[in-house]
C-alpha cells in the first residue's frame, strides 16, 4: 500500500484516529447532544420525592442571593449523590474558587478524588436505580441532583463556568417535562426536549435559559460523572456519530 | 522508543559531552560537529526528554546546538522551541553579570552554558502532535 510511503506522523494519525471522548467533550464546543438512553418514568410518588422543598441557592451559598433574585423565579434542586460532608466540601471549593463563580458540577468534579461521596437515598429509590444502570460504579458518579421549576418558573440567560475547562459535562434528563418547557441556548434556538429525553449538555460555552411555560412541575435530573465510564462513552461517540458522520 | 536527534556542535579542542534521558534511560555521548544520533529512550506516557551538556569549556567556547529531533520517526518540528534551559553558570562569570541571567529560559536551542536542556512528552508522539495543535490558542 502507498501508506508504507507516508512520513511517520501522516501515517500514525492515517491509521491510529479515532472517536477520543476528551476531545469531543472539551474541545469541541458543541452545545448538547441528544443520547440514545433511557430512564424509566417516575410515578407520581417518585417526582413529589425529587421535588425539593429545600433552597438549592442557599445550600450552596450562593453569593448575591438577594440581588439576584428576580433571575430566579421557582428554580430549585435537591441532591441525592455528592460529597458527604457538605460543609467541609464547601469550605474547600469557597477556598479553592479564589472569588470565582464556578458551577456545582465542576466544584463536585474538583474534590471527587479528594473527599468522601456518597447516595443520600436507599438503594431502590428511583433516582439512584437509574443512575446505576449508566453508572455501576459509584466512583465513577461526581453529582447526582435534581433541577424542579413549577409553572411560570424561569432562570435568567446566564453562563456558567466550570475550574476545569470542561464543554460537554452535564447528563441532563428530563424526566418531567410539560409542553411548553423551553430551554434555550443562545444562537442555537431551543434544545429539542422531550420527556424521557437524556441530553448531554455544554451549558459552560454559550449563555442560556429555561422557562417553564407548561402547566405542571418540570423535573430533571443533572448527573455530573465521569464520562470515560464504558456505558455513557459509548452513547456519548454513538451520539457524535449520528450527528457529525 | 526510537529517537534521534540532530546536533551541530561548534568547537576547537574541546567536543561537548552530553547525556541524552528521559525518566527511565540515559545516553552520553561524546558530540563531533556535525551529529546525527539514535538513541532507544525509554518514553513513558508522560516524560521528559532532556540534554545535559556537560562539559563547557569556556576558553574554547564550546556550543551544542539542537536542530531537530525525532521521536518515533516523528519530526518534533517547532515543538522544540517549547524546551527549557536550566544552566549551571560558571561561577565566575555568573559573579560578573548584572543583572543577573534568568535561572532557566525558554525557548532555548543553543546550549552555551553547561546545564540542561528539556522538553515534556507523551506518547504516543502522533497524539501528542495533534493535542498540541488543538491547545494552540493564536
Amino acid at each position: 500500500m502507498m501508506k508504507d510511503k507516508l512520513p511517520k506522523l501522516l501515517n500514525d494519525v492515517v491509521s491510529e484516529n479515532s472517536y477520543d471522548i476528551d476531545v469531543i467533550t472539551k474541545k469541541l464546543k458543541i452545545p448538547w447532544l441528544k443520547l440514545d438512553l433511557h430512564f424509566e418514568r417516575p410515578t407520581e410518588q417518585d417526582i413529589e420525592y425529587l421535588v425539593s422543598d429545600n433552597d438549592w441557592r442557599s445550600k450552596w451559598n450562593f453569593p448575591n442571593r438577594e440581588d439576584a433574585s428576580y433571575q430566579v423565579k421557582g428554580w430549585n434542586g435537591n441532591i441525592f449523590f455528592g460529597p458527604t460532608d457538605f460543609k467541609k466540601f464547601l469550605d474547600a471549593s469557597s477556598i479553592d474558587n479564589k472569588g470565582h463563580d464556578h458551577d456545582e458540577d465542576s466544584k463536585c468534579r474538583r474534590f471527587r478524588k479528594e473527599m468522601e461521596y456518597g447516595w443520600c437515598v436507599d438503594n431502590d429509590s428511583y433516582v439512584r436505580k437509574q443512575v446505576k444502570k449508566i453508572f455501576p460504579d459509584d466512583r465513577d458518579i461526581n453529582l447526582v441532583n435534581t433541577y424542579s421549576l413549577p409553572p411560570g418558573g424561569y432562570v435568567f440567560p446566564h453562563r456558567d463556568y466550570a475550574m476545569d475547562g470542561m464543554g460537554l459535562a452535564k447528563i441532563y434528563v428530563a424526566v418531567k417535562w410539560g409542553k411548553g418547557n423551553v430551554f434555550g441556548m443562545y444562537g442555537c434556538g431551543d434544545i429539542p426536549i422531550e420527556e424521557g429525553d437524556v441530553i448531554l449538555l455544554n451549558n459552560y460555552t454559550l449563555p442560556h435559559w429555561v422557562y417553564n411555560g407548561s402547566d405542571e412541575d418540570r423535573v430533571v435530573i443533572d448527573i455530573s460523572a465521569n464520562l470515560h465510564s464504558p456505558v455513557i462513552k459509548d452513547k456519548i461517540i454513538q451520539a457524535f456519530k449520528r450527528s457529525f458522520c | 522508543m526510537k529517537s534521534e536527534f540532530h546536533i551541530i556542535c561548534r568547537y576547537k579542542n574541546t567536543p561537548p559531552e552530553c547525556v541524552f534521558s528521559s525518566h527511565n534511560s540515559s545516553f552520553k555521548r561524546m558530540l563531533s560537529h556535525d551529529n546525527r544520533l539514535l538513541l532507544d529512550l525509554d518514553l513513558r506516557h508522560n516524560d521528559e526528554i532532556r540534554i545535559d551538556f556537560m562539559n563547557k569549556d569556556d576558553m574554547d567556547d564550546n556550543v551544542v546546538l539542537i536542530k531537530k529531533i525525532l521521536i518515533d520517526d516523528i519530526d518534533l518540528q517547532h515543538y522544540i522551541y517549547h524546551g527549557s534551559f536550566t544552566p549551571r553558570y560558571n561561577t565566575e562569570w555568573y559573579n560578573k553579570q548584572n543583572p543577573k541571567p534568568p535561572a532557566s529560559y525558554t525557548p532555548c536551542t543553543e546550549l552555551r552554558h553547561n546545564g540542561v536542556w528539556s522538553i515534556g512528552v507523551q506518547t504516543p508522539i502522533w497524539k501528542m502532535i495533534m493535542n498540541k495543535w488543538i491547545d494552540d490558542e493564536r
